[in-house]
């Protein structure tokens, strides 16, 4: 791998008109750049996100992301609160996959305590993570489908992703934002019941719902030519960037959190690891919609697995008190790689800690995907990066 | 404050791929209280120092291969779960530079790039992986003193990994650490016209009105 | 008809005031209608049930609840914008679907103008619209407008030549401008059976003139905000909104006249055939809008210029061969 000169050097980048050459072309006034204000307020940014825009005609020259406008500071205003308060909080960082917020939290603290979890706390949480999985993945789909001018898979979307939710709400209490996870293991169980309707819940959406999004959307013509070469990432430029899930994995890396690191059960999980080749806009929505049948899979062989017993380890000190030392956890969200740096000094809070969001670092690559692109593919990249702006400003 | 009475303070066992709950608690004497911790920190200079823990023998095999080629690379105790490296801030962006090209170790993936206050100093972590052999997981610590408000600097790795780019403005805008050599240095997450300092400091105070006010004063 | 008191010149003008009543009216309920049905339309498609509550059966007053509603909101004028350019726009365009409608025949004396060279009137007038779009871009002073009423201008001006050619072909076939002769042709045959490639070029090009999805760039509402309307609200805005649904309905009847035989069915009155060819073609148009995503602006051009623009001269050639060679 070769370093940022290689990355400008890339083929993408040749023969590409650079802001230094637009502004010279302004001085001798063949042509004027316009620039654009795409944000704080409108339709497609996802939430509060100011994309400086410079644009010859239709083309972009340089899209400039301007975040901020949700920012709360969360990692100072978590310097002063108990662990066991910062797990619901975390919550509202990705709000559209809440369960990965609150588990790298617990995972970060529980590693550091050395807390060990019952078996069917582990099996549930993966449960519960993959079923967020697809139910981000499902919103994902609407967005991105809007973002290039169809509304109506987006409402399919919606509707399942309600059934989801009534799901979650029946397990959890809550429909978004879940503190459903616990330092320790998990607030409450599931009843069988619970997990029959999720049975059929799955059994849907394979059957009925994911083909109606194959066909309405994803098989459609005007998608393909809209999709394919769009946005390219390649593989290198995606690693020395940083991106991460969905974003790596269309670059053609197999690499996920899930695979690296030990949590959940997911190592006695049989799933594939969907990756793409160009690392266009297709490729991203192609491994999405395969992550949507690979967490299917993955929640029914846990459900298969599920064992009996207690959710809430019994040996789960009384006061959460984290050790003198530094942690990095991470965890695989729907967005990529979230990561947490514990930095303890041995108390009730945390010294210090760093949320590595990954729709923070994938935004970095937006002006990379645009530059000489149309202000339509600006918009249908920003949607297959899959931004989550809570989580982007903290 | 030198390397050895900073690792001296940890007590814990690292583990590149700890099973859940396999890793022995660290040793309790090593906690301080919470909010005197970096001062405790940093006159803790005469705790008793003990031979820093064994790393298991995948890391031990890594940190052996770094410092054959790195020798003024030294090993922070404090970190779990990775190999801990600490630098001084002039050799960081070489040091760096080499585990990207270092064969063995090629850690291609800046995944986080971080900074933490302990009010004599700030500390920038560089989060390094292999995306090929997950074995290979360093974290590189840089230690830049500082009094008052001042901003230390060290340089900027954007060249290294283009990645680096907005978490160093991060790190410039919450905690004032200046990247030598970063393209585009400005604020991130803050307006950029923000006068208040930088939040993350231990010693940053929030000088604006309690409650905003909403009409002109008579 | 005319009362040997009255001027000549008198009976013209109130047949006139007459004649622009009755189509403004007809064309106003129409859009009404038509807007309803597009909320239902797309509400039953997207597992919704659409407008509800309102009134009448299935909400069908619903857009009179929405004219009330856009005629009490604030009019916000954009202040630094071309003040005069601005205000025109929305009856600019309003004005040529309208007037498109005073030559449709209904039946074969139910037209209001029985115009002999109708075909060149129609494409000669919906060149307006194009007009409108630019004045509203440009007026607004807004930057989003601007780039809406740049790719109107790209877009309405690339689709109107493949629609004249496949008006071309059909004046060919029929060997008439005048659409009443033109529906008389098609008593024994409907048009779109020989003409089916103008037929399709034309419908593909009418969706794209009436900026309708997949081809609404000019408006596209997750890029450009609204596009051109960005700055215009209540009954402004409600304006250029009726302005799109007449459209709608003059591009489908225009279509039933020319290749769906007209007036001309069995059983019903000729106007009610008419309607319900009309109302049928403009439900492709909505089925079509809310299923398919929007296209990109070199791909709505490579279309209107290498592919409907050569498909529809060779359909010229083959209509041309055809009428040499057989008769």
């Amino acid at each position: 791998m070769k370093g940022v000169g290689a990355v400008a050097e890339h083929p993408k980048l040749q023969g590409v008109y650079s802001p230094e050459e637009a502004a010279q072309a302004a001085r001798e006034g063949t042509v004027e750049p316009l620039t654009i204000n795409l944000g704080p307020q409108h339709p497609s940014t996802h939430g509060v996100l100011r994309v400086i825009t410079t644009l010859d005609g239709e083309t972009v020259l340089k899209a400039d992301p301007d975040i901020g406008y949700l920012h709360r500071n969360w990692e100072k205003i978590v310097e002063s609160w108990h662990y066991p308060q910062i797990v619901p909080f975390s919550d509202r960082n990705d709000y559209l996959s809440a369960i990965f917020n609150e588990w790298l939290v617990c995972r970060a603290v529980e590693e550091a305590m050395g807390i060990e979890l019952t078996e069917r706390a582990q099996v549930l949480r993966t449960v519960f993570a993959e079923l967020n999985r697809l139910v981000s993945h499902q919103m994902w789909f609407g967005t991105y489908a809007m973002d290039i001018g169809a509304f109506t898979p987006f409402l399919y979307a919606l509707r399942d992703r309600e059934w989801a939710y009534d799901l979650f709400e029946k397990a959890t209490g809550a429909r978004q934002l879940y503190a459903y996870f616990r330092i320790g293991g998990l607030r409450n169980d599931v009843s069988d019941a619970w997990v029959q309707e999720l049975r059929d819940y799955l059994d849907y959406f394979e059957r009925e719902a994911y083909p109606a999004y194959m066909d309405l959307l994803y098989n459609n013509e005007i998608f393909r030519v809209r999709s394919e070469g769009v946005g390219v990432v390649p593989k290198e430029v995606a690693i020395a960037y940083g991106a991460s899930g969905p974003m790596l994995r269309a670059s053609g890396v197999r690499h996920d959190i899930r695979r690296v690191e030990r949590y959940g059960v997911y190592d006695r999980c049989d799933f594939d690891i969907p990756v793409g080749k160009n690392g266009d806009n297709l490729d991203r929505a192609t491994v999405r919609m395969k992550e949507m049948i690979e967490s299917i899979k993955i929640i029914r062989q846990c459900l298969d697995m599920l064992p009996e017993g207690e959710v809430f380890s019994p040996k789960t000190p009384r006061v959460i008190k984290v050790p003198e030392g530094d942690w990095y956890v991470r965890v695989e969200s729907p967005r990529g790689e979230i990561g947490l740096w514990l930095v303890s000094t041995g108390g009730l809070q945390p010294y210090r800690m760093k949320w590595r969001a990954p729709s923070f670092v994938n935004l970095q690559l937006l002006n990379y995907m645009t530059r000489g692109e149309k202000i339509a593919d600006l918009i249908a990249s920003l949607g297959t990066i899959d931004i989550i702006l809570g989580e982007v400003d903290r | 404050m030198d390397e050895e009475t900073q690792g001296a303070a940890e007590g814990g066992a690292n583990a590149a791929r700890p099973p859940e709950g396999a890793r022995p608690r660290p040793a309790s004497g090593s906690a301080a209280a919470p909010g005197t911790a970096g001062a405790a920190r940093g006159g803790a200079a005469a705790a008793a120092p003990a031979a820093p823990p064994a790393l298991p023998p995948e890391l031990q095999r890594l940190f052996d291969r770094v410092k054959e080629q790195l020798p003024d690379v030294e090993r922070d105790e404090r970190v779990h779960g990775a190999l801990g490296l600490r630098v001084a801030p002039e050799r960081a962006h070489a040091v760096l530079a080499a585990l990207r090209d270092m064969d063995g170790v090629r850690c291609n993936y800046l995944s986080n790039l971080a900074a933490v206050d302990w009010k004599d100093a700030i500390e920038v972590a560089y989060h390094l992986f292999n995306l090929d052999d997950p074995s290979v997981r360093i974290v590189v610590k840089v230690r830049l003193p500082y009094q008052g408000d001042e901003e230390p600097e060290v340089d900027s790795v954007t060249d290294i990994w283009p990645t680096a780019n907005w978490h160093e403005r991060e790190a410039y805008d919450l905690l004032g650490v200046r990247f030598r050599g970063h393209p585009d240095l400005r604020r991130i997450l803050l307006p950029e016209t923000y006068q208040g300092g930088h939040p993350l400091r231990k010693s940053f105070v929030d000088r604006r009105p309690k409650r905003q006010r909403l009409v002109r004063p008579r | 008809m005319q009362p040997e008191w009255m001027a000549p010149w008198l009976w013209t003008l109130i047949l006139a005031v007459v004649k622009t009543i009755v189509v403004i009216a007809f064309v106003s309920l129409n859009a009404a209608v038509l807007i309803w049905l597009e909320r239902k339309v797309s509400g039953h498609m997207q597992n919704r049930v659409g407008p509800l509550r309102v009134g009448g059966p299935a909400g069908i007053l619903q857009s009179v609840a929405d004219i009330i509603k856009l005629l009490a909101k604030e009019d916000f004028v954009p202040q630094r914008g071309d003040r005069w350019i601005w205000w025109l726009a929305p009856s600019v365009a309003f004005a040529p679907a309208f007037l498109v409608f005073w030559v449709l025949p209904f039946g074969p004396h139910l037209v209001v103008e029985d115009f002999n060279v109708g075909l060149i009137f129609i494409t000669a007038v919906t060149s307006f619209t194009l007009l409108s779009i630019f004045m509203a871009g440009w007026g607004s002073n807004d930057k989003y407008s601007l780039i809406g009423a740049m790719r109107a201008g790209a877009q309405l001006f690339s689709y109107e030549i493949p629609m004249a050619m496949a008006l071309v072909a059909v004046a060919l076939a029929t060997g008439t401008l005048n659409l009443t002769a033109i529906v008389e042709k098609q008593r024994h045959m409907w048009l779109i059976v020989p003409q089916i490639l103008a037929f399709l070029v034309f419908y593909i090009s009418s969706v794209a003139e009436l900026n309708r999805t997949p081809f609404d760039l000019a408006e596209a509402e997750s890029e450009l905000v609204a596009g051109y309307h960005t700055e215009y609200s209540g009954i402004r805005w409600s304006m250029f909104f009726f302005a799109e649904y007449t459209n709608l309905l003059t591009s489908s009847a225009l279509a039933a006249i020319l290749f769906l035989g007209g007036w001309h069915g069995p059983w019903l009155p000729g106007w009610a055939w008419l309607l319900i060819k009309t109302y049928l073609l403009v439900f492709v148009g909505m089925w079509i809008r809310w299923t398919l995503p929007r296209v990109r602006i070199d791909q709505l051009m490579d279309l209107g210029w290498k592919f409907l623009l050569p498909v529809s001269l060779v359909n010229i050639a083959a209509t041309g061969l055809y009428l040499v060679v057989v008769r």
